[in-house]
Formats: structure tokens, C-alpha cells, sequence
């Protein structure tokens, strides 16, 4: 799936240029600063997201990468007001969505935003509809809630539309199907209905195609990125498979055990990655060409929560660690004075060569 | 769905048949006989003998069968022994008062069940769940006729609210229908707690979340109808249970139902009484559980045999 990433770097340079020219004209539709969410656990407080900041513009798609454990899902419950409460809280920042401080609304002021104003889709779509209820009337249940004015038969059509706008076959049979009567692929795409039904500002992916078969996943994602163009959505795009990222983002945030390590626009992640993380991502990326026997894989885990390293947190993985990795945690900062590519490794700092 | 019905209704005779092969052919081996039980010590073997003939107890076994099952199939169960009265009315009578009962409580059980249930599982760990929890504990383990005389002596002796026995009045049947249906209530309201925690834990109910949805539509909405899939399993055996077992507190207030007359039959080897008495017991069952049966099917439409999406 990934597309051709073996573009030269000057070739990355000017389409990142462009990428980033095009997205200063669009407004900002979030705007996370320095988020901290801490697990409160028997254990003690975990932090599970440290000073996470990003922006996304209307009708972008954000990456959000890394693996398992690294905090992705998080970030999307934070904004979505869906953290497992207890033992997840939001210890600090602002969730700025659309002028509105999400992070001071209580789960039900949130209410009004979840379903109408932002949607999301979750990585199991076998579990994630209910499994005693027509598709259609899922759908219908979003629509309704957030336009109380509307009445049954309205709103039926409206879902109606919904599923023929995410590409089902036969829609009035799959309107009044149980879940159990759909495959992945297909309850996938109703999730996505459900999610757009109120055509939200903005579209949370949590890994959508993870659980599905490979020749559904092409579908899946070529579906929201249609629906990103129709609808003009914003995507965040959360995701392990950098083949995915190529194919999707516009900006691309990585993340490694709850904290943000590099940010930049895709074209110049994919032809300059500088956080050894990001390399060993992209290096994950089995290719045709290569004549290799083994594939490639970043050593060792995700550190446990309750085990955080001191220094940097991938330092116990990093082929480059020094004892400054060890010791401080590094800031994030701009690349070659780059403002659109930000990266926290001590690699590209002065005191590298202290 | 129709060929279902069909299929489980067949089947649901076919139980019934059975039972009542086994019960008879059982009754006529078991030690006892009704006539001597009936004339006393006093008869001499030449009317006993006559006695037994005008019965027909002195035809083969099968035959007897035959007659009794044909006749019962029109609503003829003989007549008691004992009583002289034909033992449809009998259970006829006896039967109202215990479907009054039994039917009481079970309303009861189920609505106070699901609500302390459900209120449980939202309010998980927290004070009202541990409160509710420790209550059914108490209802489970509390012996129903030891709850019986407990209400009796508070409500009736002392407090004089509600008559302490008998049938006479609705208010009469005020303590025992708590009394029967207390211990119902109690295990009703800890499946629906396991149920509904183990529901409000699916990933379903996040979706239903992300669509703004207010959390009591997402709990009753989504959450219970769910749940009820165990529960009816649950409440299904107790209803049979509930209408079967209510003799112990008919014999605490003295209520003239169906446990009484079957224990008074027994006793007196009222063969055709028993007989329709577990016939009775037989048919609560089967047509219990094939309105459980029918009700999986309407809750859980994965269970809607070759139905689907036409349903």
C-alpha cells in the first residue's frame, strides 16, 4: 500500500513547501497545548500524555503514529470528553476546539459536541455496533439526539442518505439489517455513517482498518479520505502502519510513551525523519525490492506506564543513546530552525556534542 | 421464526407426554394403595376388591394410561379419592389462589430486581451499589418461611397493617407475596447487575457515547436491552420456580393454592390428584420455557432461526 516514498529529498522539500503554504490559508479548527492526562492507578499517578501540543486546520489530516501503548487512543478519548474516568484524567491544558476550551467541559457539556460536532470510528467495527439494533436505527439515534426538531421519518431518510453517501450496496436492506447480518468492511463503513451522520468538524479514526482484511482496508481509507473531500472534515488519523500514513496524512504526529517526539508535515517526515523512533518506524516498512532476509524491527517494548525511563523515554531503544539521553528529557524543538518539523532528541541539539 | 414456533411447540407436547407417562407408570409402582388408604383399617378384602374394580385400579396399567390420557386431553382428570370432587375444580380453585400469588411476587421480583439490578451496575463500587448488593446477599440467603413468619409477626401481630393469614382479602396476600417474593427479587437484581456491568463495558456502548447520546437513553437503550439476554434466562426458570414452590408459604398463611392441595394428596394417595398435580407443575414448565425461548428470539435477533433482516 505505501506509495512510492523513495522521492529524493529535494523532491520532499518542495512538496512539504506546498503542503504547508496550502494549509496556512485554512483556519484552525483544534488547537491542543501542553495536554497532560494522568492514569490514577493503585500503582500511584501515571502519566500517561506529557505536554502533548498540535493544531489541526479544517479539512486536514493529521497522523497521529506510534505503537501500541504510546498514547494515541488517549489523545483521541481526551478530545472526544470519552476518557475511561476514573482512572484517566485530564491534569492540564487546553483542548481549544473551535474557540471552546474542551478540556474545562464536563462530560455532559461535552454531550453537545460528541456525535454533532466531532465524530469518531473505533478500531473493532465487529464489537462496536450494537448488536440488537438495525443499522439504520443507529445511525437515526445520532441524527436525532443532535436535531430534536426532526422528526422519525426526516431523520430516517437522513441516515438513509448517510449510507448511500459511504458507499453500501443496497442501502435499504443494509438500513434494516442487524450487525451480525454485515461484514467487517460493511459495519465499518456504517460506523463511518454513523460517525458523519451530523457531518461533524472533525473525524476521529482510531485505527479503522486494523481489523480489517487487506482488500478492505484500500476501501475503508479511500472512503474517508473521499468523505474528507466531500464533507470537508478534518481528520485525525490514528495508526501504527507508516504505509497508511503516506497514502493519508498532511501532518504527521508521532508520539512514544504519551509523548510527542516529532511533528512535521508528511512528505518531509517520509524524506527527513530525524527521531531515531521515526527511522525505526519507517525502516519497519517491509519493501519488494529489498532482498532482505529479515525484516526490520525497533528492539525491545513501549515502556510500561508504571516504569517511565528517566532522560528520554526511547532511550533503553535507541541505537544512539549517550548519557545525556539518560539523564535529561529533551525539548522539542525545530529542525535546522525549522518551524514546521519539530523534534525532541538530543541528537540535533548543541549539547549533543558536550 | 415460523418454522421455530412450530418445531418448538412440537416439542413442547412431546415433553408433556412424556411426563405423564413416567409420573403415572411411576405412581402405580410405588408402595401404598389408595383404596385401603381410602377405606381404613375396617374394610374387609371382598370390598376392597369390589371397590378397586368400580375405580378400574384392577385393569393393566397401560390401559389405565390410555383412558386417563385420553380423558385428561378433554379437560378430565378424574376424580379425587378423597375429596369426591372432580379434580379439575380442585386445582381449578386452588389455582387462583396461587396464581394470585405466585403472579404477584414475580411482578414484584422482577420490578424491584431490575431496578436495584441496574441502579447497581451505574453506580458501580460506589456506596449505593454496595448497599444494594449486601441487601440481596440477605434476601438470597434469608430461608423464605423464616422471611414469612418475620413479616407476620411486624406487620400483622404488631403493626396490624395487613391480615396475618387466609385469602379472604386482597390485602391478605400483601405479605405473603413479598414474603415468596423477596429471594426472587434478590438473585434478578445480581444477574441484572452482572449483566448490565459486563454490557456497559462493550464497545458498543463507547460508539453510543460518541454520538452525544444522554447516558440514561445509552444505559436503557443500549445497555439493557442487551443484558436481558442472561436475565430472561435467570427469570424464565424462576417464574416456573416461583409458581411450583410457592407451598412452603401457602402453609405459612394458610392459603388454600395448589401447594397445599398436591402436599394434602400425597398424603393420602389421591393418585389422580397427584397426577394432575404434576401435569400441572409439567405444563407451568414447558410453556415457561417456551415463552423464554420466544422471548431470546425478540430480544436477540442473532437467535431468529433462517429469519434475518426480513423480521
Amino acid at each position: 500500500m505505501p506509495k512510492d516514498i523513495s522521492v529524493t529529498r529535494e523532491e520532499g522539500r518542495r512538496i512539504a513547501e506546498q503542503a504547508i503554504a496550502r494549509d496556512a490559508e485554512k483556519e484552525v479548527l483544534l488547537d491542543v497545548e501542553n495536554l497532560h492526562v494522568t492514569l490514577f492507578t493503585e500503582d500511584g499517578a501515571l502519566p500517561a500524555i506529557t505536554d502533548l501540543s498540535f493544531v489541526m486546520r479544517r479539512g486536514e489530516t493529521l497522523a497521529v503514529v506510534g505503537e501500541s501503548g504510546c498514547g494515541k487512543s488517549m489523545t483521541a478519548l481526551s478530545i472526544m470528553g470519552l476518557l475511561p474516568q476514573p482512572p484517566a484524567k485530564i491534569t492540564g491544558g487546553q483542548i481549544n476546539f473551535d474557540g471552546t476550551d474542551l478540556a474545562k467541559l464536563s462530560r455532559d457539556e461535552m454531550r453537545a459536541y460528541r456525535g454533532s460536532k466531532m465524530g469518531m470510528i473505533f478500531q473493532e467495527p465487529m464489537t462496536s455496533l450494537n448488536p440488537v439494533m438495525t443499522a439504520g436505527k443507529q445511525i437515526r439515534e445520532g441524527i436525532l439526539v443532535h436535531n430534536p426538531k426532526m422528526d422519525k421519518k426526516e431523520a430516517d431518510a437522513r441516515a438513509l442518505e448517510m449510507i448511500k453517501l459511504v458507499g453500501i450496496p443496497a442501502p435499504e436492506k443494509v438500513f434494516r439489517s442487524y450487525p451480525h447480518e454485515l461484514s467487517g468492511g460493511m459495519r465499518q463503513r456504517v460506523m463511518i455513517a454513523i460517525a458523519l451522520a451530523c457531518q461533524p468538524d472533525l473525524l476521529i479514526c482510531d485505527e479503522p482498518t486494523t481489523a480489517l482484511d487487506v482488500t478492505i482496508q484500500a476501501q475503508i481509507l479511500q472512503l474517508i479520505d473521499r468523505m474528507k473531500q466531500e464533507l470537508g472534515t478534518a481528520v485525525m488519523l490514528i495508526t501504527h502502519d507508516m504505509g497508511v500514513v503516506s497514502e493519508m496524512a498532511d501532518w504527521v504526529l508521532v508520539m512514544y510513551a504519551g509523548h510527542k517526539v516529532e511533528y512535521t508535515v508528511s512528505a518531509e517526515l517520509f524524506t527527513n525523519p530525524k527521531h531515531p523512533y521515526t527511522r525505526g518506524l519507517i525502516d519497519s516498512i517491509p519493501s519488494l525490492d529489498d532482498d532482505k532476509e529479515k525484516l526490520f524491527a525497533i528492539p525491545g517494548n513501549v515502556p510500561m506506564l508504571s516504569e517511565m525511563p528517566t532522560g528520554c523515554p526511547f532511550h533503553p531503544r535507541c541505537p544512539f543513546a549517550r548519557d545525556i539521553c539518560r539523564k535529561e528529557t529533551p525539548d522539542l524543538l525545530p529542525v535546522d530552525g525549522d518551524e514546521n518539523h519539530r523534534c525532541a532528541c538530543w541528537k540535533y541539539t548543541d549539547k549533543w556534542g558536550e | 421464526m415460523r418454522d421455530f414456533l412450530i418445531k418448538r411447540i412440537l416439542q413442547a407436547i412431546g415433553v408433556i407426554v412424556c411426563i405423564s407417562a413416567i409420573t403415572f407408570f411411576i405412581l402405580n409402582i410405588v408402595p401404598g394403595d389408595p383404596v385401603r388408604v381410602m377405606m381404613g383399617d375396617m374394610a374387609d378384602e371382598q370390598t376392597i376388591e369390589q371397590v378397586r374394580h368400580t375405580m378400574g385400579l384392577d385393569r393393566p396399567v397401560p390401559e389405565q394410561y390410555a383412558s386417563w390420557f385420553g380423558n385428561m386431553i378433554r379437560g378430565d382428570f378424574g376424580t379425587s379419592y378423597t375429596q369426591n370432587k372432580s379434580v379439575a375444580a380442585l386445582m381449578g380453585k386452588a389455582f387462583a389462589v396461587t396464581a394470585r400469588l405466585a403472579g404477584f411476587a414475580y411482578l414484584l421480583a422482577l420490578a424491584v430486581g431490575l431496578v436495584v439490578g441496574i441502579l447497581a451496575a451505574v453506580y458501580h463500587g460506589k456506596w449505593v451499589d454496595r448497599l444494594l448488593m449486601a441487601l440481596s446477599i440477605f434476601g438470597i440467603s434469608a430461608p423464605a418461611f423464616w422471611v414469612a413468619i418475620i413479616v407476620q409477626i411486624v406487620f400483622a401481630l404488631n403493626l396490624k397493617w395487613f391480615p396475618l393469614s387466609g385469602v379472604k382479602t386482597p390485602a391478605a396476600f400483601v405479605l405473603p407475596v413479598i414474603a415468596l417474593g423477596l429471594r426472587y427479587a434478590a438473585s434478578i437484581a445480581r444477574v441484572t447487575r452482572t449483566s448490565m456491568l459486563d454490557v456497559l463495558n462493550q464497545d458498543y456502548i463507547r460508539t453510543a457515547e460518541a454520538k452525544g447520546l444522554k447516558r440514561w437513553a445509552i444505559i436503557m437503550g443500549h445497555g439493557l436491552r442487551n443484558a436481558l439476554i442472561p436475565i430472561i434466562t435467570i427469570a424464565g426458570t424462576q417464574l416456573g420456580d416461583i409458581f411450583t414452590g410457592s407451598i412452603l408459604i401457602e402453609s405459612v398463611f394458610a392459603m388454600p393454592g395448589m401447594g397445599k392441595l398436591l402436599l394434602d394428596a400425597i398424603n393420602a394417595r389421591d393418585l389422580p390428584l397427584i397426577e394432575g398435580g404434576v401435569m400441572y407443575i409439567a405444563l407451568i414448565c414447558v410453556v415457561v420455557y417456551l415463552v423464554v425461548d420466544i422471548l431470546y428470539a425478540v430480544v436477540d435477533p442473532r437467535i431468529r432461526l433462517g429469519g434475518g433482516s426480513e423480521e
